[in-house]
């Protein structure tokens, strides 16, 4: 058993907390003790397929207790765990699987076919006759990876945040105490596996001896469900993106007081519009609400609770999992308080670095944001040309070099129409040869990007606005959006 | 064309569908490959209203009836039928 790792998290729990339920879906419950041997198991068949310490294994699983036994197993076979995105078409999937070498993923049944050529388990719970059992676990160190979050990256191809047991454990011990959980919690999230938000309801229980109720992928799309979901199991703490807690407040038919559990709602992801966000607070009244931020590079590093409904932006809060946060101007000096800067991040809960480049020593979040007298940060916004959507954080530039791979397309653009409900909208216009539609290029924008950074809407244009220098002017064609909205609103078109 | 068509046709044009026309067969999982995400589901109450005038509730936004192909054309027969 090695202390400071996940793996020995797992052990600690185990041995501490070995008859409290560590997983429960509603069907099936797992002790920890059940867990860690689950765990221990196919870490041991793994093994068996060739998966050596520090290789890297795939999850090609939706949220269950699949998934909770396949991320701690790959770490019991000392080797680092891959989330994989379900919706994420094949061009993408074969991208991540080869940027980092993947060398055997755990898939659920139905998608086992997406992998096909490389050593699957579709079984993680099973006790296969004859395999290893509870061989003794590989030992990490605290430094060594544990796993690799894709997220986009500048060059159009993802980019692998890769993240060590001490990066992680920074982050779970932080919120285990900032969160005061204790085994009576019931934990859970509707964040899919490949979002640095199901590192919170992956770890977090397990070092309280809490439970993680994992949230199948209908509670994330159904806000009935979702509410139903917490209701059932007597959630304590959900952690979500503002735009799925909208659409519980808009669309969850919350009964006041319908949820009597609930003690903490904690977000992170995007801006929460105060106003939406006052509502929420309003149905949910007594929970406590906590604004969480940071880029998956540095998992969270800064918090904020609110004590009542927020009557402006919301800050981000005060440095949590250990880092030290500053400003800087665009030379690289700090910045004095009050004052906007790059947000910079040092600290144990700051990735290694990305997959194959060099580690780093600190992060620059590429977000401006300022300190306050009283050692609050606020964010103001992006520096680049990364927006957020969905949750996600998306390079624009990424999406217009899928546009150009697209036969017949010459030229793209794609701009963020602001979108109360999912940040923005990404909006592609491109020039094309004769006879390519907008329907064309968005299946091949199907084919090659995942959902989340899918243009929609497409627009097949005659030429882009230049500027002077003979780039595009994004501005002109943001603009020209909006100038095209308001008219179609004014016609009296929906859509 | 069948209620069932009409459902796969609007998901093949109207909600990025990004595998091939064969695949999206009636049962395929359609939340559970998140084929489509909580606003599609919401896209799709709206097509199910106009093309089908049927009443679609928050409450009826279910993995039952918004699952599956089969499944919403089910919910569509059921709305349709004058109740008993």
């Amino acid at each position: 058993m090695t202390s400071g790792t996940l793996t020995g998290l797992l052990a600690t729990a185990a041995a501490v907390h070995g008859d409290r339920i560590a997983v429960d879906d509603g069907e099936t419950a797992m002790t920890y003790a059940e867990l860690r041997q689950s765990a221990t198991r196919l870490g041991g068949r793994l093994g068996a397929l060739g998966v050596r310490p520090g290789d890297r294994v795939g999850l090609l699983l939706p949220k269950g207790i699949a998934f909770v036994v396949a991320a701690h197993g790959v770490l019991a076979a000392g080797a680092v765990y891959v989330p994989l995105d379900l919706s994420a078409p094949a061009e993408r999937l074969a991208a991540v699987l080869d940027d980092c070498g993947v060398r055997a993923v755990v898939a659920d049944p139905d998608e086992a076919d997406r992998v096909a050529g490389m050593p699957v388990v579709t079984d993680p719970l099973a006790a296969v006759p004859g395999d290893p059992g509870v061989a003794g676990q590989a030992v990490r160190e605290p430094d060594d990876a544990a796993y690799i979050l894709y997220t986009s990256g500048s060059t159009g191809r993802p980019k692998g945040v890769v993240l060590s047991h001490r990066n992680a454990l920074a982050f779970v011990d932080w919120a285990a105490d900032y969160f005061a959980v204790t085994p009576d919690d019931r934990i859970a999230s509707p964040a899919p596996p490949h979002f640095d938000l199901t590192v919170f309801d992956l770890f977090v229980p397990v070092r309280a001896g809490a439970r993680v109720v994992p949230a199948p992928p209908e509670v994330a799309a159904f806000p009935v469900e979702a509410v139903d979901f917490m209701r059932e199991h007597g959630i304590t703490l959900w952690y979500a993106v503002p735009s799925q807690l909208i659409m519980l407040s808009t669309r969850g038919g919350l009964p006041a007081g319908g949820l009597p559990a609930l003690r903490a709602v904690l977000y992170a992801g995007e801006v929460f519009p105060p106003a939406r966000l006052a509502t929420l607070m309003a149905q949910l009244d007594g929970v406590v609400f906590h604004n969480l931020y940071g880029p998956t590079e540095t998992n969270v590093c800064a918090c904020h609770t609110l004590t009542g409904p927020p009557d402006g932006p919301v800050p981000i809060g005060v440095p949590a999992s250990g880092a030290e946060l500053s400003a800087h101007a665009d030379d690289g000096t700090p910045v004095p308080d009050g004052a906007p800067g790059e947000l910079w991040v040092r600290g144990p809960s700051v990735m290694r670095g990305y997959w194959g480049a060099d580690p780093v020593a600190l992060h620059r979040t590429g977000d401006t944001a300022w300190r306050d007298g009283s050692g609050r940060w606020h964010f103001v916004g992006r520096r680049d040309h990364q927006v957020k959507s969905r949750g996600y954080r998306i390079e624009l530039g990424d999406v217009e070099a899928a546009l150009l791979t697209c036969p017949g397309v010459l030229e793209g653009v794609v701009v963020a129409v602001p979108d109360e409900l999912i940040t923005n909208r990404l909006t592609a216009f491109v020039t094309a040869t004769a006879g390519v539609t907008a329907a064309d290029v968005a299946a091949h924008c199907a084919r090659v990007l995942p959902r989340h950074m899918a243009p929609d809407p497409i627009t097949v244009v005659d030429a882009l606005p230049r500027t002077s220098t003979g780039k595009v002017d994004r501005t002109a064609v943001a603009a020209r959006h909006g100038a095209a909205r308001n008219a179609s609103a004014q016609n009296g078109g929906d859509r | 064309m069948t209620t069932r068509d009409r459902i796969r046709q609007f998901i093949l044009s109207e909600l990025n569908w990004r595998g091939t026309v064969e695949e999206l067969t009636d049962d395929y999982p359609l939340i559970k490959r998140k084929a489509v995400d909580s606003l599609d589901t919401l896209r799709i109450a709206t097509f199910l209203e106009r093309e089908f005038g049927v009443k679609v509730t928050d409450a009826d936004l279910t993995n039952r009836n918004f699952g599956t192909i089969a499944g919403l054309a089910g919910f569509v027969a059921a709305r349709r039928e004058p109740s008993a």
